[in-house]
């Protein structure tokens, strides 16, 4: 009898043993893949560590609160390893079309992401010898890394040699939801074959103190960590922790009214210094000694004079700065891509040089932060909730009866003031340069003026006659097309690619609909969307014929040519089907409420085609 | 002090400190149930641990009242021994500091650190170590009226 029940618990206790062993075995069988697998990840992709920082992980146990409203802005997710939780597009095996044909496809295998693609190394290798492009053989790449979580993402594959990165050429469009060539989403004339890589032109703004190291061989780029973190801002922070260990030197500075000398505080800076902090990235400059910063990255460290570090570019109208002469040598097309001609910036990312021609900034105490906040805010623009009212401009503007000002039942100041002047992400963004509509600068720079982009029906002239009235400006001479033809459909039609953009994002922007109604863009719009010769342009003009309310149609502005027209007929025909508009010259509408197509393909013909390249 | 005098105290002080710090308990819990974002946001992270430390603490000291009430009550010459007394004195004194010093450290905090209300917690840890100590060698200690080994 005690026999069997011996037996019994040497078989019940081997059973046991071998469910152990097994479940053991299953999970290094899972893990040896997994662990090799990121292995790989992480010596195709920026070696992370810098001496002084220690990466946020280090910040959050004290400031659990700053580090989670910080991980849930897309300054955390600008640069990531590509893995399930960072990839936003779907890799399922899609062949993916580019402006050439050529054809790259995506797939997902496990928890990495695999691109095929012409090499990138071999077409770099044929652009350093003068040989064209193409054709180069297709590869598989593994895709490492990701650029952006907000309104677009990039992908960046390996290179078999190093860390050098090289993008995907295709971008996924994160509010359609749609795959887009890279090309497609800048604003720039077709540019044929290009290779874009990360490691020297995305890294300063897109990484914590970056180290380039191109020039090394193999490359060798360095990070603190990947994204914008806690010590782009704070400074390194390896001192800042190794002070604090001591709870008496923690509490000695909880009791101390001074700022804690081994860490930056943003919002204990003055204007000037705290706003440079976001002029490490959000300015048009350039680094004094090229050379050094690729071999040891940038000098600038939250807290110092950023113009110590860089070259704070201004226009020359606004500034004397012989050094740019060198850069424009470089590039004659180096402020015409980023600034109007007088000196105001006219591409998203570079808010603090637009800050800097600012009176507010100049003269008074205007910061970033005194609009935005970098913690707790909503991560959509990061705005301070003062920002989201006329609060921030208030407290130093105070005016007896706002409504008298701005003659309009409810207007916000930053309406009148940043209208969106700028472009940058496939839209129409506020200008950062504060200051008031003023139709002598818009004739003579071509940047629209804040009342025509609400004012979408109206011609200058109209609103020359109201800035007379309500403010005394003094007419200026208008040329006989702003007498009779709106501004905004003159910019649509006949001005540059940057104008044209600009007119297509405000022809359907929910304040204009409101102020000039809704039922007539659409013939205007869908001539943008399938005849305008650029991708962007012809993008934000399908996202507003999306936004009218009749037709509702969608024309694919990425469709061949010969679609977009077929799309643009059709939606005219059903346009013309729906209620008809009332007659209006000024915006292309005929006596008999049909659309001008004569009038139209008259402003077409005199469109300026000079080529714009908006360095966002 | 007789020692049903040093129990019925300890049960007072034991019944107390469990009235007041379930109660305690019974507000935290509505602090949670109506997400109050002054005990529950992460940046008040330091509030919500000391609270809960005050809370756990001053309820486990109404626990170690009622069990000293209970050693006296078995042990009666613990009330008359300087070591009875002196740990009876610790406890009490451990039982206003260590619960005082967590919900004051709570109250007003820093980034990352509780408040100076704190620093009472260190001298109500160690008077409460101090009673241990003191009731344990009172139990050792042979009782005056105590017969003879044979």
């Amino acid at each position: 009898m005690r026999s069997v029940r011996r037996r019994a618990l040497l078989v019940l206790a081997a059973l046991a043993l071998a469910a152990a062993a097994a479940s053991v075995a299953g999970r290094l069988a899972h893990h040896g893949p997994a662990r090799r697998s990121d292995v790989a990840l992480a010596r195709r992709t920026p070696a992370l560590g810098r001496p002084g920082y220690l990466g946020s992980g280090a910040c959050a146990p004290c400031h659990p609160a700053a580090h989670a409203t910080w991980a849930a802005s897309y300054h955390r997710t600008m640069t990531q390893r590509a893995g399930p939780g960072a990839v936003l597009a779907p890799f399922d095996g899609r062949a993916l079309v580019g402006p050439g044909g050529d054809v790259s496809r995506v797939e997902r295998r496990g928890d990495e992401f695999w691109a095929e693609l012409r090499d990138p190394e071999a077409r770099l290798a044929r652009a350093d010898a003068g040989s064209p492009l193409e054709p180069v053989p297709k590869v598989w790449r593994r895709v490492v890394m990701t650029t952006g979580s907000h309104h677009m993402q990039v992908y960046w594959v390996e290179s078999p040699r190093d860390r050098r990165l090289h993008a995907l050429p295709f971008a996924w469009l994160i509010d359609q939801a749609r795959w887009v060539p890279v090309e497609s989403t800048l604003l720039r004339p077709p540019q044929g074959d290009v290779v874009y890589t990360w490691n020297r032109a995305c890294l300063p703004c897109h990484a914590v103190a970056g180290e380039p190291r191109v020039d090394a061989e193999p490359i060798d780029t360095r990070v603190a960590e990947l994204g914008i973190a806690c010590e782009a801002c704070h400074g390194p922070g390896e001192a800042h922790v190794a002070a604090h260990r001591s709870p008496l030197a923690r509490y000695r500075t909880h009791l101390s009214r001074e700022p804690d000398p081994t860490i930056v505080d943003p919002a204990r800076l003055d204007h000037r210094r705290s706003s440079e902090l976001c002029g490490q990235c959000h300015s048009v400059s350039r680094y004094p000694d090229e050379p050094a910063f690729l071999a040891h990255g940038d000098t600038y460290r939250p807290g110092a004079a950023l113009g110590d570090h860089r070259q704070l570019v201004r226009h020359p109208v606004r500034a004397a700065q012989p050094w740019l002469d060198a850069a424009l040598d470089e590039d004659p097309e180096y402020l015409a891509g980023r600034m109007w001609s007088d000196g105001h910036v006219r591409v998203t990312g570079r808010e603090y040089t637009a800050l800097l021609e600012t009176p507010c900034h100049q003269r008074g105490a205007l910061s970033c932060l005194t609009c935005h906040q970098m913690h707790g805010a909503d991560p959509d623009d990061q705005l301070a909730p003062a920002a989201r009212t006329d609060a921030a401009c208030t407290t130093c503007h105070v005016l007896q009866d706002s409504r008298e000002h701005t003659r309009h039942a409810a207007l916000a100041c930053v309406d009148c003031h940043m209208p969106r002047t700028t472009y940058g992400l496939l839209k129409a963004i506020r200008s950062h340069v504060i200051d008031s509509p003023d139709l002598a600068t818009t004739l003579a720079t071509g940047r629209p003026d804040a009342c025509s982009l609400c004012h979408v029906d109206r011609p200058l002239a109209w609103t020359a006659d109201h800035l007379a009235r309500g403010y005394g400006h003094p007419r200026p001479d208008l040329p006989p097309e702003h007498e009779t033809t709106s501004a905004a459909v003159l910019w649509a039609i006949r001005g540059d690619a940057g104008q044209r953009a600009l007119a297509a994002d405000a022809l359907a922007h929910p304040q204009a609909r409101a102020a000039a109604g809704a039922d007539w863009q659409a013939p205007l719009l869908a001539h943008l969307a399938a005849f305008d010769p650029y991708d962007a342009v012809r993008q934000i003009a399908a996202r507003s014929l999306r936004a009218l309310p009749n037709p509702a149609a969608d024309l694919d502005p990425l469709a061949p040519p010969e679609a977009r027209a077929r799309l643009a007929a059709e939606l005219l025909a059903r346009w013309r089907a729906g209620p008809r508009p009332t007659p209006d010259p000024a915006r292309l509408v005929t006596p008999s409420g049909d659309h001008d197509a004569a009038a139209l393909a008259a402003l077409a013909a005199l469109r300026d085609d000079r080529p714009i390249d908006l360095k966002e | 002090m007789t020692a049903d005098a040093l129990a019925a105290r300890h049960l007072r002080h034991g019944w107390l400190c469990l009235l007041v710090f379930l109660a305690a308990g019974l507000a935290l819990e509505s602090l949670h149930g109506l997400k109050v974002g002054a005990y529950l946001d992460l940046g008040h992270a330091v509030r919500r641990h000391m609270w809960t430390l005050a809370h756990a603490h001053g309820a486990l000291l109404g626990l170690v009242h009622l069990g000293l009430a209970a050693t006296v009550r078995a042990a009666p010459h613990l009330a008359t021994s300087s070591h009875g007394r002196a740990g009876s004195l610790a406890l009490d004194a451990a039982s206003v500091l260590l619960p005082l010093g967590f919900f004051l450290g709570g109250l007003h905090h820093y980034a990352g650190d509780p408040g100076l209300g704190v620093l009472l917690v260190p001298p109500g840890g160690a008077l409460l170590l101090l009673a241990a100590l003191r009731i344990l060698l009172g139990l050792n200690s042979v009782p005056p009226d105590s017969p003879e080994p044979p």
